[in-house]
């Protein structure tokens, strides 16, 4: 067993998370608050450094321009102290700079280019499935126009593959926790117990 | 399903996974495609081209993809390239310093690799550090000016870049760095995603947008056994293969009592 | 207001839109200012939420409230990594020893517990009681299985499936998904340069 404080402290808060597997407890909570706190704190800590390196400090250094930014950023504290209505600024450049940038990238990156790569030799019958399998999975999206037979069958067809793809998702899903579980299982078992093979 | 019985299937879970960890099974694992192709990749550039390592993930991710970003580290190590961490998670740059602690002896901070920290702002930054890597990262994460670091001589954005690898737990992604740095400036995007994302990034790698993808833990251990570095992912595999076999049994055990509960038109007993 | 902040937008949106088409020196300095700004301001807004969320909890202490200890735990959580992270730097090794015990390890043990959610669910409520279903059981099954070496072990087949079923099926799948929500998204930003968003 290990005597590093660094390894004991995590040790206990893997612990206080795990003891919720047998029920809920103030022990859990207490940790899982804890953690929420410290998000937060560590965002703000990460957001207040972004601040000071590309606003305070050419702002310091005499450059006027760098005052825009600081006064629109401080403009969203607004709606705290009654003025919601000064707050839509910011959020109105904001909207600006999301909706330019997906503008600029969207129509070629993820439109497209994922066409282009869609136009197959019709030579296999992987590219048979891979054409066919887009556009029957398009054409279930197609809700503006009234499903006739041809179009009905079609749409049946993308559902059929796009259930294929949420079991692939699916599959994949199931190994979102496990690498954590083998994590918090390395801590216990490797670092602090010392009982994993080498 | 009452306590006892949901409070046993987690015991049993636990043991699964942990046995083996304690009594590893070596079982030989087949490197995908996906992955020899940024293996490759990196193989083929000149000492002195510059990478960019993208930490975008966090605590709920890392046991992912960290021990990839690790051995992708290393290899880039040996190939005498220069390295710029930056991250467009606020957690990013915790994993990045772990990962840049692993650098061999004989390479040096601000000469053979930098950290530049973290900037807010997801795709918009991406975007913002393609165009003007020195306006993005004025300092590196200790506060020493880019200008004084010999790493970034003659880097001034993506048009310098040889290669981006993302290692993200989610967005901004790979695909988010095809958008603002590989599509533009023509760079070479890489992708090492979390198992949950795989599927929908798998349009973009059969279209080349980007040019190699790792599959999350198993990513890790296929990058190991290619470098030769053995860590926490050929680690994981005893135990991933248990878990997966144990979802699925537990799918079918589930199915059999619930038909034969069906058939005999009575409630199921959980317990 | 409305007039100003929707012209704003639209301003803001145009100019970063042609940039990315067309090369003007002057527009492109602009821009990539524009861009510095929006990184200034996504700092900011993070500390919305985090305001948000103190004065939730400062207001459950002050009421004295039954769950005043956790109110009480998140706040003192927040002002010591708050504290550490601004007088010590979040590079420093104070700050990444309990980032890495506390804050990591809690993360990663709170979100694995979702792996534990999944083995109740495989257990009790993944029936395969139609085709459909069946499908969707089989096509997890097979890319579950050619994502770990027992699958190779079991039977040497099943990567290959596995493979397929990821390459062929699943991109032909999300590709139409991902092509429709780039649509979708691409009509939202013109919708928001327009004024036309309901949320303002």
């Amino acid at each position: 067993m290990t005597t590093d404080l660094g390894i004991w402290l995590a040790v206990l808060a893997t612990l206080a998370v795990y003891s919720y597997l047998y029920k809920e407890n103030p022990v859990f909570r207490v940790a899982e608050h804890l953690y929420v706190g410290a998000s937060a704190a560590h965002a703000v800590v990460m957001a207040i450094g972004n601040i000071r390196d590309l606003d305070v400090k050419p702002l310091l250094s005499g450059r006027l321009v760098a005052l825009i930014p600081m006064v629109l950023g401080l403009m969203f504290y607004a709606r705290y102290f009654g003025r919601p209505d000064i707050a839509r600024i910011p959020v109105a450049v904001v909207m600006g700079i999301g909706a330019g940038t997906a503008l600029r990238s969207m129509p070629g990156a993820s439109v497209l280019a994922q066409i282009q790569a869609t136009i197959l030799p019709l030579d296999s019958v992987n590219n048979v499935i891979l054409v066919v399998g887009v556009i029957a999975t398009l054409s279930y999206f197609l809700f503006t126009t009234g499903k006739g037979r041809v179009n009905g069958y079609v749409a049946s067809v993308g559902k059929v593959v796009m259930m294929v793809s949420f079991g692939a998702s699916f599959g994949a899903t199931v190994f979102a926790g496990h690498s954590l579980v083998v994590g918090s299982l390395q801590l216990l078992l490797g670092d602090w117990l010392h009982v994993l093979a080498r | 399903m009452t306590p006892r019985a949901r409070r046993l299937l987690y015991l049993l879970f636990i043991v699964a996974v942990a046995a083996p960890m304690i009594w590893p099974v070596h079982i030989p694992l087949v490197v995908k495609p996906e992955t020899r192709d940024l293996y490759d990749r990196i193989d083929s550039l000149s000492p002195g081209d510059v990478v960019v390592l993208s930490s975008d993930y966090s605590p709920g991710t890392a046991s992912d993809v960290h021990a990839a970003a690790v051995a992708i580290f290393k290899h880039l190590m040996e190939k005498d390239l220069r390295v710029i961490s930056v991250s467009f998670t606020a957690d990013g740059p915790q994993f990045a310093e772990q990962m840049l602690a692993t650098a061999p002896e004989g390479k040096e901070y601000g000469v053979d690799y930098v950290d530049l920290g973290y900037r807010a702002g997801g795709e918009n930054a991406i975007s913002a550090f393609a165009q003007d890597l020195r306006k993005t990262f004025p300092a590196d994460i200790h506060g020493a000016p880019v200008d004084s670091l010999p790493v970034l001589a003659g880097v001034t954005g993506a048009n310098d870049f040889a290669l981006v690898i993302s290692v993200a737990g989610g967005e901004p992604g790979p695909v988010t760095w095809m958008r603002q740095a590989g599509q533009p400036y023509g760079v070479p995007i890489a992708g090492v995603v979390t198992t949950v994302m795989v599927p929908p990034n798998l349009p973009y790698y059969q279209s080349k947008q980007i040019i190699a993808l790792l599959y999350g833990l198993r990513g890790a251990a296929e990058y190991e056994s290619l470098v030769n570095q053995p860590g926490a992912g050929l680690a994981g595999m005893g135990s991933q293969s248990a878990a997966a076999v144990f979802i699925l049994v537990s799918i079918v055990i589930g199915n059999t009592l619930r038909i034969s509960a069906a058939k005999k038109g009575g409630a199921r007993d959980d317990d | 207001m409305k007039e100003i902040t929707v012209g704003l937008t639209f301003l803001v949106t145009v100019l970063m839109t042609v940039e990315g088409y067309v090369s003007i020196a002057p527009l492109t300095k602009a821009v990539g200012e524009l861009k510095n700004w929006g990184i200034i301001l996504s700092a900011f807004a993070m500390g919305l939420a985090a305001f948000g969320l103190i004065s939730l909890h400062v207001a459950k202490v002050r009421k004295r409230g039954k769950d005043q200890l956790y109110s009480a735990v998140l706040l003192a959580g927040f002002a010591g990594f708050l504290a550490m992270g601004l007088l010590a730097g979040p590079s420093s090794s104070l700050y990444a020893f309990y980032y890495r015990n506390i804050l990591q390890s809690i993360g990663n043990a709170v979100f694995s517990l979702l792996m534990f959610y999944i083995v109740t669910a495989a257990y009790r409520s993944l029936s395969i009681n139609k085709w459909q279903s069946a499908v969707i059981l089989a096509a997890a099954a097979f890319v579950m299985l050619g994502s770990v070496p027992v699958g190779e072990a079991l039977w040497n087949k099943i990567p290959v499936v596995s493979s397929w079923i990821l390459k062929v099926p699943n991109t032909a799948g999300q590709r139409g998904i991902l092509i429709t929500s780039a649509i979708g998204g691409i009509a939202a930003a013109v919708r928001a340069a327009l004024g036309l968003e309901r949320s303002r």
